[in-house]
């Protein structure tokens, strides 16, 4: 089991602002996995994503990771396990704006000691040719393409992605699913990708729904689709 | 990852060039101006005790009323402390000025030639430096002392008129009109026979103990020394001393006179019995009257004897004549003329380095306010970074990177320009070189100062944006990823009567109030910079205008020999130079002993009583002495400690002065009812110069009080520029910054329908009550500092004290010119409002 999480409790606020967000989440991700978690908002997905990512404080519960357990890192320990377990990608990309995309893609390559070869990774997402260039001249596409790259050249054993296409259009949303699948097979990273996006249960092997701060659906996608042949992206 | 980092640094820094070498610029211009100052305060001070050395400087000096004879000289040297003639005469040179002559020396004070060389033949002559920078002479012209051309055969300084004052009561120096100069033995003494000197000769030696003895041994000594009034020539000597001296040798003619009539009476007596003898045995009753008369007659005689001795005991006790040959005795330490130049600067290199701490942690706060606004730009970024493992120190490296190299390049080009260009040191060195008598000096270099001007400024720039950043890079990943703000200051506010735009306004600025609060605290440093400039100018103008208003006399007499009768127009007075001490100084105050009708000081509540005195404005306001107080001054010469309780105080400004009633003056010096030694008039008395210690006039003291403001009017202006310029360039930094953080906001307004001049009500003239406020607390305090720091350490070594006070007017004045800098500044970022289109909305979204 890569990612585990048991009786998983996240609360926000006090007295009449309380609200419960994670109400005793379960969850087991294999290995390899790719996972994806859907629901609507408000649903705990993006906290539960975060929770395992180190990124939020967990109220109860566990979550292991790679059978360490994680809810109760704190500080350096907890930067530590990002920078040896975890690659992060987001909405909005984040990436340094006054950085080029190799510079960007770099600034992560040192915290590995195991980092994957940046030509390399340049190559398989087809960015070398926008290596030298700036975010601001790059389409959103391929920013997010540079964010993934950012996300993968130290080589991580599981990858938190949350709502990746979520500023992207139809094409472009198909091109970076079709990246992380290949991603996942060439390296086998395991994969969790937060989405509203109905359509891209349909290419993982795992699918997680959330509502109100329970699992409401958790099942194993027997017709796994490849990314390229998703519909209604 | 550093080497990606530092170009991202680099690339900030040709993002933000503008303002990044506006930031550099002063910091380079802080770091030299502050380098410059304190390296030439170092050089000033190193090199003075170089000099010092190298010239031989007296250990002290002593003035006599005549020379010493062989046998005392004698009784000095055999001991092994070393002793110079260094007599003078004062001379009118060109007409209009006054060049103080001695003979060379040979062994202490020595000269420094600074250009030419010794005098060899008997017409020439080393003139002070100072007096030819100030009167253009340059090596082989030709000046008129007294009748006598003289060819200036070199110019120099000497150590022991480092301070070229002509007496050393004077408030300052005044070089154009006074000098010193060196001329041969054998000139020197033709000059004497010359009689056209201004005063009488003045027999000054200087000494070195060479450890053989103190300070005080060595006056002992020389209080020892009397003087023998027949071994003086000077005429004026000799009817002052048979004036002072008649009454007492009439009274003494008039006893001798008595016992010589007693002593005849009783020898015609014995003759007469002597010659009745051979009557005896007819008249022996005449006999025994003759021999009772002889008895009474030569009782009388003894008697008569006895009451000469007496009287004789009597005279010598009621006309004490105190023939003591020393005049004045003056430490090196208490030479106002010696080492004053280090004195001076000491100040400088103190002031520098706290001034250079203070500007460089302004400008380092500037900088961490444009790092925290970068850092909320770019928040998510950095909550990107961190959910990948980057850790805090990384990033807070990578956004110090630039700050640090910008103040340590900045730091270093300050540094190079402060020490090593003719701009630094040796331009700072100008003001001292410019006022007192230097000799030639190297500029001297200091480790430290290096070390000072390039790391100090990295050092505090870390030191304060690590302060300031930290707690920005504290934050949690998530945080930093939603870009999440701290509830907005002034949220709570709800005043509700008061219009939208005030309360937008205010919230604003509470919004932002780290930088209003920089704004406050450049204000503050520029404030402290301009405050100082006022505090300089007008100390200059009230001490150059009250100087010359409030004397009302024309002259004033310092008589070594007076007169029996005062000068007709003339009001006799005594003056005696006491002193008291100032912080590490020591000044002359003239204790004056003045008539009840005198016109010249108006002073309405005179001293009636033993104890009491009327003081000068300048020695109330240098040592804070208001009426009632009680005060001491020391009579160094009489080894007394004199206290008075103060029953006015005289607007008075050139000199310290503490003026008593003329008869209880004489009275606490045990002096004659009629003894004067000064007197004041409004004309020329046309009083002998043979008779004279000095003469001060009104013009003398006119010109002196222009020196202040001559010597400080450059100063002056760069700090009031300096002023202006810190807190113009702090206050457009802030606001600009203030302009672009809230770019998003604005451009939403704009949308909205909101025209510029709105905008700038509403996101700029926020400001103008933080500056409003600020400035009207910051006025009063920078001028509170200034008044407890000005007089003690600014102007600490002048010898006359001035009001602190300025008129309303001056406030209000600076407190327009910053609101008018503020309406400037804030008309000039109407332009950069302009500049926030509102498509910035839609580039900020992604």
């Amino acid at each position: 089991m890569h990612v585990e999480t048991k009786d998983l409790r996240k609360s926000y606020g006090e007295g009449g602002s309380y609200v419960e967000v994670l109400k005793g989440v379960n969850v087991k991700i294999e290995k390899g996995e790719m996972c994806v978690i859907q629901g609507t908002s408000g649903s705990g997905k993006s906290t539960l994503l975060n929770c395992i990512g180190g990124l939020d404080e967990v109220g109860s519960g566990s979550i292991k990771v790679a059978g360490t357990e994680i809810s109760n890192l704190k500080g350096e320990k907890l930067s530590d396990y990002r920078r040896d377990n975890l690659g992060f990608i987001f909405q909005f990309y984040n990436l340094i704006p006054n950085l080029t995309v190799r510079e960007n893609i770099e600034v992560c390559r040192y915290l590995s000691k195991n980092p994957l070869d940046i030509d390399e990774l340049l190559t398989i997402l087809n960015m070398k040719e926008q290596e030298k260039k700036f975010p601001s001249q790059l389409s959103g596409g391929q920013q997010q393409r540079c964010a993934i790259a950012r996300a993968l050249v130290k080589n991580p054993e599981l990858l938190l992605c949350d709502e990746p296409t979520g500023a992207l259009d139809s094409k472009t949303s198909r091109d970076i699913l079709i990246l992380l699948e290949q991603i996942n097979k060439k390296y086998g990273t395991t994969m969790i990708i937060v989405t509203h996006n109905n359509s891209i249960k349909n290419m993982v092997d795992h699918v997680i729904y959330l509502k109100d701060g329970q699992i409401s659906k958790d099942y194993i996608n027997e017709k796994k689709v490849p990314a390229a042949e998703l519909e209604d992206l | 990852m550093w080497k990606v980092l530092i170009k991202r640094a680099v690339r900030d820094l040709g993002a933000n060039k503008l303002r990044y070498l506006a930031l550099s610029i002063l910091i380079i211009f802080s770091i030299y101006m502050v380098v410059g100052m304190m390296g030439a305060a170092i050089t000033v001070i190193e090199q003075t005790d170089v000099k010092d050395e190298e010239l031989n400087v007296e250990d002290g000096q002593f003035t006599v009323f005549v020379p010493l004879s062989a046998y005392e000289r004698a009784a000095i040297t055999d001991t092994g402390v070393d002793l110079e003639e260094e007599f003078y005469l004062d001379f009118k040179a060109n007409d209009e000025d006054i060049i103080r002559v001695f003979k060379v020396r040979e062994n202490i004070n020595l000269v420094s030639l600074i250009d030419g060389e010794m005098p060899v033949s008997d017409n020439e002559i080393v003139l002070e430096r100072r007096y030819c920078e100030d009167n253009k002479i340059n090596t082989g012209d030709t000046i008129i002392i007294g009748d006598q051309e003289f060819t200036v055969s070199g110019i120099g300084a000497t150590p022991d008129y480092n301070n070229v004052l002509r007496k050393f009561s004077d408030s300052s120096v005044e070089s154009s009109t006074f000098g010193v100069g060196f001329v041969t033995s054998e000139s020197y003494i033709n000059m004497r026979g010359s009689e056209n000197s201004l005063a009488s000769e003045c027999y000054t030696y200087s000494y070195v103990l060479n450890d053989a003895m103190t300070d005080d041994e060595l006056r002992d000594i020389l209080e020892d020394n009397k003087y023998n009034v027949d071994d003086i020539d000077d005429v004026y000597f000799r009817e002052y001393y048979s004036r002072m001296t008649s009454d007492r040798d009439e009274l003494l003619d008039g006893v001798t006179e008595l016992r010589d009539g007693a002593s005849d009476l009783y020898d015609g007596v014995v003759e007469l019995h002597d010659n009745a003898e051979p009557l005896a045995p007819m008249a022996p009753d005449l006999i025994a009257g003759i021999e009772e008369l002889q008895d009474g007659a030569g009782e009388l005689s003894d008697g008569m004897n006895e009451f000469y001795d007496e009287t004789n005991d009597l005279i010598d006790e009621v006309f004490e004549i105190d023939n003591t040959n020393l005049t004045e005795f003056i430490r090196r330490a208490d030479n106002s003329r010696i080492d004053a130049a280090a004195d001076d600067v000491q100040i400088n290199k103190n002031a520098g380095l706290a001034v250079g701490v203070l500007l460089m942690i302004l400008f380092s706060y500037v900088i961490s306010v444009f790092v925290v606004h970068s850092i909320d730009k770019e928040s998510a970024v950095i909550g990107a970074l961190y959910s990948l493992g980057v850790k805090k120190r990384d990033l807070m490296f990578s956004y110090i990177m630039l700050p640090v190299l910008v103040a340590f390049l900045s730091g270093v080009a300050g540094t190079l320009i402060g020490l090593f260009t003719p701009l630094g040191i040796e331009a700072e060195m100008a003001d001292a070189l410019g006022y007192y008598s230097m000799p030639l000096i190297d500029v001297i270099i200091s480790p430290w100062l290096i070390v000072y001007g390039v790391v100090l400024p990295p050092v505090i720039s870390i030191v304060v944006n690590v302060l300031v950043i930290s707690s920005r890079l504290k934050r949690t990943p998530l945080s930093l990823l939603r870009s999440e703000q701290k509830a907005a200051k002034g949220r709570e506010l709800n005043f509700k009567k008061m219009k939208f735009m005030n309360l937008f306004r205010i919230r604003q600025m509470l919004r932002e109030m780290r930088i209003g609060l920089t704004v406050v605290f450049g204000l503050f440093i520029s404030l402290i910079v301009a405050m100082l400039a006022v505090n300089i100018y007008m100390y200059c103008v009230r001490y150059n205008t009250l100087s010359v208003q409030n004397t009302n006399f024309e002259y004033m007499y310092l008589y070594k020999y007076p007169e029996e009768e005062v000068p007709e127009g003339g009001y006799e007075a005594i003056v005696q130079t006491c002193n008291k001490e100032f912080m590490s100084y020591t000044f002359d105050v003239e204790l004056v002993g003045i008539r009840e009708d005198e016109p010249f000081f108006g002073i309405d509540n005179m001293p009636s009583s033993k104890g009491e005195a009327a003081i000068s404005s300048s020695f109330a306001y240098k040592y804070k002495i208001a009426i009632g107080d009680v005060f001491t001054i020391n009579d160094k010469e009489n080894d007394t400690i004199y206290a008075f309780r103060v029953t006015d105080i005289v607007d008075y400004s050139a000199s310290m002065m503490v003026y008593l009633n003329i008869d209880d003056m004489r009275e606490l010096y045990g002096m004659d009812d009629e003894y004067y030694n000064a007197v004041f008039s409004d004309h020329d008395l046309n009083v002998e110069t043979g008779r004279l210690y000095s003469v001060l006039s009104k013009d003398d003291i006119r010109r002196s009080s222009e020196v202040f403001f001559n010597q400080m009017r450059s100063l002056i202006y760069t700090l009031a520029v300096a002023s202006a310029v810190i807190f113009a360039m702090v206050m457009y930094l802030m606001m600009k910054t203030m302009v672009d953080r809230s770019a998003f906001n604005i451009s939403i307004v704009k949308v909205f329908g909101y025209r510029n001049n709105e905008v700038r009500k509403m996101y700029l003239d926020g400001n103008f009550y933080i500056v409003a406020l600020g400035a009207l607390l910051s006025i009063p305090l920078t001028k509170l500092i200034m008044n407890l720091v000005y007089p003690s350490y600014l102007v600490g070594n002048v010898g006359v004290g001035i009001s602190q006070a300025f008129p309303w007017y001056v406030y209000v004045g600076m407190y327009a010119a910053i609101l008018v800098l503020y309406f400037i500044i804030n008309n000039v970022l109407i332009f950069r409002i302009r500049k926030v289109t509102p498509a910035e909305v839609l580039k900020n979204r992604e």
